[in-house]
């Protein structure tokens, strides 16, 4: 059993993706996965990042994802 | 021989058309360092009491460090200061650029501009020669006709102009004093100051370049800086550009929306860094923007300034007036509920243009927002325009109408504040000011420190005065090691606001106040994500300078010393503890929508973090005034005898 999920990634972290996708992409991961599963797939290693579920912001990585869901992530740094 | 800097300090009297050049020594230069420091020193000696900040009196300070012009990153900087016509208090605002270096390279430290000419004139700086030039046909041009005219008549196109545009002509009190027609010392209105002088412009160029101390030093710390910025906390930011926290903050519930009357806008994304990058950066099309589509500082590898160019529809923007910024996408976006970024970057352009400070000019419009909402303003009162959330043409033809200073435009150049002085009928519960001045795009009901140095700071609400609350909270593990050098060694928790909060906050004031002296670039030096922190601050400093035994507690004490200076200043002018205040919707009104919703800040709360400032300051707790023991212990026993006469 799989799970897809809708990602999106800004700034910085978009290169995570080929520079084609723009951030964005629809990935299958295993019934049960987590947060900390999709950021290691993703190679996020950053420790200021921000994420939302379903455009409400997750602090927990345990989260465990499902079918249908929009994940975003943010990195956290910077100015104005 | 100095190392960094000149020595030189030019003086001039607009009144008079004398000019004069003071020469201060090296201990002079290492107890102010430059910058708001420096430019501070003059302000107390030369103004007194009840000076009109638009009257010939006001000194207006314009001032480098002894880093300024230096190869290495986030250097060149310039802060203005003189009295505020926005908030009464002193005004204080940086610029980047490389007009900074290239005063530097024309041979001063800092230029300091008293009197008023009696026709409109403007400086022309080259090589340690100056002279006032007649700007009659200047007057009135936009800032890009200035500059180009400037460089035409002087034949050199490499000339850096610093100038106003025609809001400062116009004295909108927030107008701002521009360089490169896209570089802002944006905050407090010394834009309105330059133009109450009749000073138009001051053109600069030179080929003395700053002797450094250590050469290979500094060139070691330049090159690590190249490298180290890819795996750096500013590395989405350099690419991005300062729009990118659009998102985060709206997911933290920290994105001023409705005139802060939410952190959340659901619009956030089409006015984010990252649409920014895709669609109207100079060259996005062709997947050119990295190389077209960024700008930068003398001498810095960020590259973090936007160029936008849009050549279709309603909204021309012209590459030559930059880009927004966060804070800019944010007044004019979500403060407006507005949603549309080419009429965000057409009022970013018309500020640059006309120069204004965008921060101010958007906050002022979206108090007029939240008062049309309430049916407190009607088309009677704003010539006809609709203000509706989320209206953007009228939020560009109001920006246009302030910079013109026409119709209702002329009632919002005076600011927020006393516009709603001039409406009435209640719409003071609206504003977003502290000391007059209009909010950054930070929430202090989310960020709590942020509630205190609003308050606190000297020249009104400002978010470049202190380190925020989650390098100390959630980001704390990132940055043990860097905040260990100002001496904060535990984690307090973001949503606190207690003694040690406040302990916090001060140490990074000082810091923050140390930079706005030695004129860093606050994306590149700091005590947490910056590219350098305070032990590459150091170790520029020493390069430069060749002051090898200066430590991180010398400069913060720079930094406490001329955050003392601002302090008395306003202390002179009567600003006491009961100026220290907030917007009263920041303690009313409950924030509405998202993680924030229903936060608010408490007034006791916030009483007893006023109280421990001022106490651990070693400043008055009933008046929030320096004491003379202070002052002293600074080196600063002249501004003690003014101020405890
Ligand atoms: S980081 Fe950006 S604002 Fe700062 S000096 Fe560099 S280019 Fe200028």
């Amino acid at each position: 059993m799989t799970v897809t999920i809708h990602l999106q990634l800004y700034s910085i972290l978009r290169e995570k993706l080929p520079p084609d996708a723009r951030g964005r992409a629809d990935l299958a991961l295993h019934d049960g996965a987590t947060l900390t599963e999709l950021l290691e797939r993703l190679d996020i290693r950053r420790n200021n990042i921000v994420i939302s579920v379903n455009d409400t912001h997750e602090p927990d990585r345990s989260r465990v994802l499902a079918d249908g869901d929009h994940i975003r992530v943010f990195s956290a740094v910077g100015g104005g | 021989m100095p190392y960094g800097y000149h020595g030189k300090i030019l003086h001039v009297n607009l009144t008079t058309g004398e000019f004069r050049v003071d020469e201060h020594d090296e201990a002079f230069y290492r107890k102010y360092g430059g910058g708001s420091a420096l430019g501070m020193y003059y302000l107390l000696n030369e103004t007194s009491a009840g000076v009109d900040p638009l009257g010939p009196e006001n000194v207006l300070a314009l001032c480098l460090s002894v880093l300024t012009g230096t190869a290495i990153s986030g250097q060149s900087r310039m802060t203005a200061v003189a009295r505020s016509p926005l908030t009464g208090a002193i005004g204080d605002s940086q610029t980047g650029g490389y007009w900074p270096a290239e005063l530097k390279f024309a041979g001063f430290d800092g230029v300091i501009v008293t009197g008023r000419s009696p026709k409109p004139v403007y400086l022309w700086i080259q090589d340690g020669e100056y002279e006032l030039r007649d700007a009659s046909h200047l007057w009135g041009m936009i800032t890009g006709d200035a500059e180009a005219s400037i460089r035409d008549e002087l034949g050199d196109d490499k000339i850096e102009v610093l100038q106003i545009g025609p809001a400062g002509e116009k004295g909108v009190r927030f107008a701002a004093i521009m360089n490169m027609s896209n570089r802002a010392n944006g905050r407090t209105g010394m834009g309105a100051v330059m133009g109450s002088k009749n000073l138009k412009a001051i053109a600069v160029r030179g080929k003395n370049r700053p002797e450094v101390a250590d050469k290979s030093a500094l060139n070691e710390l330049a090159k690590w800086g190249v490298s180290s910025l890819p795996d750096s906390g500013i590395v989405g930011l350099a690419k991005y550009g300062t729009a990118e926290t659009t998102g985060v903050n709206h997911t933290m519930g920290t994105l001023p929306t409705f005139n802060y009357n939410s952190g959340v806008f659901e619009d956030w994304e089409a006015i984010d860094g990252t649409t920014m990058y895709d669609t109207i950066l100079r060259g996005a099309a062709e997947g050119k923007q990295d190389r077209q589509g960024r700008d930068t500082c003398y001498a810095c590898t960020v590259r973090c300034k936007r160029v936008v160019e849009i050549t279709d529809g309603p909204y021309k923007i012209d590459p030559h007036y930059g880009g927004p910024e966060y804070e800019t996408t944010s007044t004019f976006g979500n403060y407006c509920g507005i949603n549309d970024l080419a009429a965000i970057a057409a009022a970013n352009q018309i500020c640059n243009q006309y120069g204004m400070d965008t921060i101010s000019c958007g906050a002022t419009i979206s108090w007029a927002y939240e008062a049309w909402a309430e049916g407190k303003l009607t088309a009677e009162d704003t010539d006809g325009l609709d203000l509706s959330w989320g209206n953007a043409e009228s939020m560009v033809k109001l920006t246009e109408k302030i910079a013109r200073r026409e119709g209702f435009g002329n009632t919002l150049a005076e600011g927020s504040q006393r516009a709603s002085g001039i409406v009435g009928r209640g719409t003071e519960e609206y504003l977003i000011t502290s000391k007059g001045q209009e909010a950054p795009a930070h929430m202090p009901q989310v960020k709590k420190s942020l509630a205190l140095i609003y308050a606190v700071n000297p020249y009104g609400a400002d978010h470049q005065s202190s380190e925020h609350d989650p390098a100390v909270g959630g980001d704390w593990e990132d940055n043990i090691e860097r905040m260990g050098m100002i001496g904060v060694t535990e984690s307090v928790p973001e949503e606190a606001l207690d003694e040690e909060k406040v302990r916090y906050t001060l140490a990074t004031e000082w810091m923050y106040s140390a930079m706005d002296s030695l004129n860093l670039c606050q994306f590149v030096y700091g005590p947490a994500w910056q590219l350098y922190g305070p032990d590459e601050m150091v170790q520029t400093v020493r390069a430069v300078t060749g002051w090898d035994d200066v430590t991180m507690d010398e400069l913060q004490i720079i930094g406490e010393r001329r955050l003392n200076m601002l302090r008395a200043f306003n202390s002179r002018e009567g600003l006491d503890r009961s100026s220290d205040t907030l917007p009263r919707k920041f303690f009313k009104n409950a924030l509405k929508g998202g993680v924030s919703d229903g936060y608010k800040l408490d007034q006791d709360e916030f009483e007893a973090a006023l109280t421990s400032y001022y106490s651990q300051s070693g400043w008055d707790v009933e008046t929030g005034m320096p004491s003379r023991a202070k002052l002293e212990e600074l080196g600063l026993g002249w501004v003690a005898d003014q101020l405890h006469a």
